[in-house]
């Protein structure tokens, strides 16, 4: 007890580059047993349990390749239309379940952290994590998906590229994005809530204005240099460049613009959360 | 602790908490944008918002091994000021210095989760309250026999009864053996038995050199557990001292209280909508001698004065005795006071005396409600005047019966 004791200082209008990350440190087994809680409680009283989530992707791919493939007759980069969807599906549904978790990290754990100190960017990094569960089953119905379309149609081409192995970063690339927007998201509707509105709004706009239900090579050429500034753009060609093979947004001139875009966005996300979290329980 | 002794363990310096009073909205909004504007350098009408300070240049220390009570009214700032030292939200000046490891109670089962069970709720719970994984396994057997949920352990919390659930998150918090304990009311929520395990544990770990911080409006919990006590009115510390001089000139200011009370007092805390108020309340012993502390069994006066602001009709009167957590109402005495219209400025007064009541030792919190008999309420004042104290006659021993029973009855005085 003597010795290495911590000494904490409250006071007002810290900087806003104070993150506590030694009480993260301090805190990491929280962020495991959050991580198993949400891993065990998820399924809880469901008889299909995890089978949702293989439905919910092969439905909703099915969904667009109707609407979207036969009937809108867009291109789908020569991959199989059900293929097609069901990779874009699996780069935007963890996008948009993290910028979900994202932007209402405050507004749904007031009850936790009206109550009790604990690093405010454990739940929403933990949920992030375990929704990977999802985004992990979504892959393999892909991957399988993938095997029965190749065994059953001999002119497909489709095949995972050699670079799969860099699916972990691109994921964390999503992460990231997904988390910087909602906590700007977040911290911006603790006060007036209109902007969680706004959210809502946002994610439908954001998934018209990226390649997933059309990929990239579909855009006129000097539309294409735009849409780069749409760090997604980059981040759903290159699911499908690592998933199915092939794509044309996964390029140097895409990833550039994304990567910088995620990493501030990122970072002036977390400022913004944890300025806001400093005092949001008083307001609601 | 070799050496820590002689530095406090905790240090608050001229700590201040301004909240801004009114709702938020568009007014509020265009009110940020003038104050965007001012900091702009537009020349912008200044803002009309009222801030209200909930903490005004609080200051005090405490040391290792000591446990420091604070009282006072509702509103005085008592949780403003702990959750500011809990980290749960920022002051708006000042500063506080916590030196070693803090765990807070402000609640009992932080994180506690439904679906799963004691054992995984102990651990979840003991992470929230700044554990790590291996100091909760080495305390694991302990928290599992201090609750007394052996046979439970790997059963769904949900399937708890209340108080297997409230003992197994209290069993987490007793074994938390932080440097300094923040405490709020939580322990009002257990039963008396396994209320008193807890305060002689909380006991034992002061004596090994914790500082323990706790607010309660449980009086004699805070003088059994505390040697030195922090009285606070209106966001400011009044009195620091020996916790019994505290509790006296605590008693003492709501005492004074309830003398000067009026139509206008505290009116920004009264809710209703004002058409009548409560002029005056005291609370007085048979002869009509006014006080606050009675002895178990005695009869209760109420005498009380309402002022009509607007015409009313059909005044009615509820009195509800609270338990010290507030949660539960103990006894309800309701009178009709008189059919008849009172007109603007007229007052009338009456009598409530309460003749028997199975009131015990302890001080219970008053609310007192006028309206209508259709419910239409004009004034409410929920604690916000004296508790009851009920003491023991000393040849009484203390009963454990929590059935109560009560017979009220109402004298009107005048009808001015």
């Amino acid at each position: 007890m003597s010795g290495s004791k911590s000494v904490a200082i409250i006071k007002a209008n810290r900087s806003l580059l104070d993150f506590e990350l030694k009480d993260f440190l301090r805190y990491k087994d929280l962020l495991f047993l959050l991580i198993r809680r949400d891993f065990v409680t998820s399924y809880k009283q469901t008889i299909l349990g995890p089978f949702w989530v293989v439905i919910q992707a092969l439905a909703g791919s099915a969904v667009f390749t109707v609407i979207f493939g036969k009937i809108a007759n867009l291109s789908t980069d020569g991959h199989p239309a059900f293929l097609f969807y069901l990779c874009g599906n699996l780069g935007w549904q963890y996008f948009g379940s993290v910028f979900g978790i994202g932007s209402n990290a405050l507004q749904a754990n007031v009850g936790l952290f009206s109550k009790v100190y604990f690093p405010r960017f454990i739940p929403p990094i933990s949920q992030s994590i375990s929704t990977l569960l999802n985004f992990l089953i979504q892959l393999i119905v892909l991957l399988v998906a993938i095997f029965v379309y190749r065994s059953q149609f001999a002119e497909i081409t489709t095949i995972p590229s050699l670079w799969l192995w860099l699916l972990p970063v691109l994921v964390f690339q999503t992460a990231l994005l997904g988390l910087g927007m909602g906590f700007i998201i977040s911290a911006a509707s603790v006060k007036y809530r209109d902007l969680s509105r706004l959210a809502g709004l946002l994610t439908q706009f954001i998934m018209y204005a990226s390649p997933i239900i059309y990929p990239i090579s579909e855009i006129p050429a000097k539309y294409q240099s735009f849409l780069a500034y749409n760090p997604l753009t980059f981040i759903v060609e290159s699911y499908r460049f690592l998933l199915l093979g092939h794509s044309t947004g996964c390029t140097l001139q895409f990833a550039i613009p994304s990567i910088i875009i995620t990493l501030s966005v990122f970072f002036f996300g977390c400022i913004l959360y944890n300025h806001t979290q400093r005092t949001y329980v008083d307001f609601v | 602790m070799t050496g820590s002794t002689s530095n406090p363990s905790i240090e608050v310096k001229n700590l201040a908490k301004s909240y801004r009073l009114g709702s938020i909205g568009f007014g509020s909004f265009i009110e940020d944008l003038r104050g965007f504007g001012i900091k702009m350098g537009l020349r912008c009408e200044k803002s009309q918002a009222s801030d209200f300070l909930a903490l005004d240049g609080i200051s005090f220390t405490a040391y290792p091994g000591e446990a420091v009570g604070i009282i006072g009214h509702n509103g005085a700032g008592k949780s403003t000021l702990l959750k500011i030292l809990s980290r749960i939200t920022e002051p708006t000046s000042g500063e506080a210095i916590l030196r070693g490891k803090i765990s807070s109670l402000l609640e009992v089962g932080t994180g506690f989760h439904p679906d799963m069970t004691g054992r995984e709720n102990i651990f979840l719970n003991g992470t929230f309250l700044g554990l790590s994984k291996k100091e909760i396994e080495e305390s694991f057997e302990s928290i599992v026999r201090f609750a007394h949920v052996e046979k439970f352990i790997d059963t769904p919390v949900k399937r708890y009864s209340s108080g297997m659930f409230v003992r197994l998150a209290l069993a987490v918090a007793a074994h938390l053996n932080p440097d300094i304990l923040i405490v709020d009311e939580v322990l009002a929520v257990g039963d008396m038995a396994f209320q008193k395990k807890c305060i002689e544990k909380m006991q034992q770990v002061a004596d090994s050199g914790m500082t323990i911080l706790f607010v309660s409006h449980n009086l004699q919990m805070v003088k059994k557990l505390c040697s030195r006590s922090i009285l606070m009115e209106k966001g400011k510390v009044v009195k620091i001292g020996d916790t019994s001089d505290v509790i006296s000139s605590y008693l003492q200011s709501k005492e004074q209280l309830s003398l000067s009370f009026s139509s206008e007092y505290r009116s920004e805390r009264r809710r209703g909508t004002g058409f009548a108020r409560f002029n005056k309340i005291t609370y007085a012993n048979e002869k009509g001698d006014s006080k606050t502390q009675f002895e178990v069994g005695v009869k209760i006066v109420f005498k009380m004065e309402v002022l009509a602001i607007e015409e009313i009709a059909n005044l009615k009167i509820l009195i509800l005795v609270k338990n010290e957590s507030q949660q539960d109402n103990l006894l309800a005495i309701e009178h009709n006071v008189s059919e008849s219209k009172l007109v603007k400025g007229k007052k009338v007064s009456f009598v409530i005396t309460l003749d028997e009541h199975g009131l015990m030792p302890g001080s219970y919190p008053l609310y007192f409600w006028a309206g209508t008999v259709d419910h239409f309420h004009f004034d409410v004042l929920d604690d916000l005047l004296p508790p009851l104290q009920i003491v023991s006659k000393k040849s009484l021993e203390e009963k454990t019966s929590s059935i109560f029973q009560s017979r009220s009855r109402l004298e009107l005085l005048c009808n001015s």
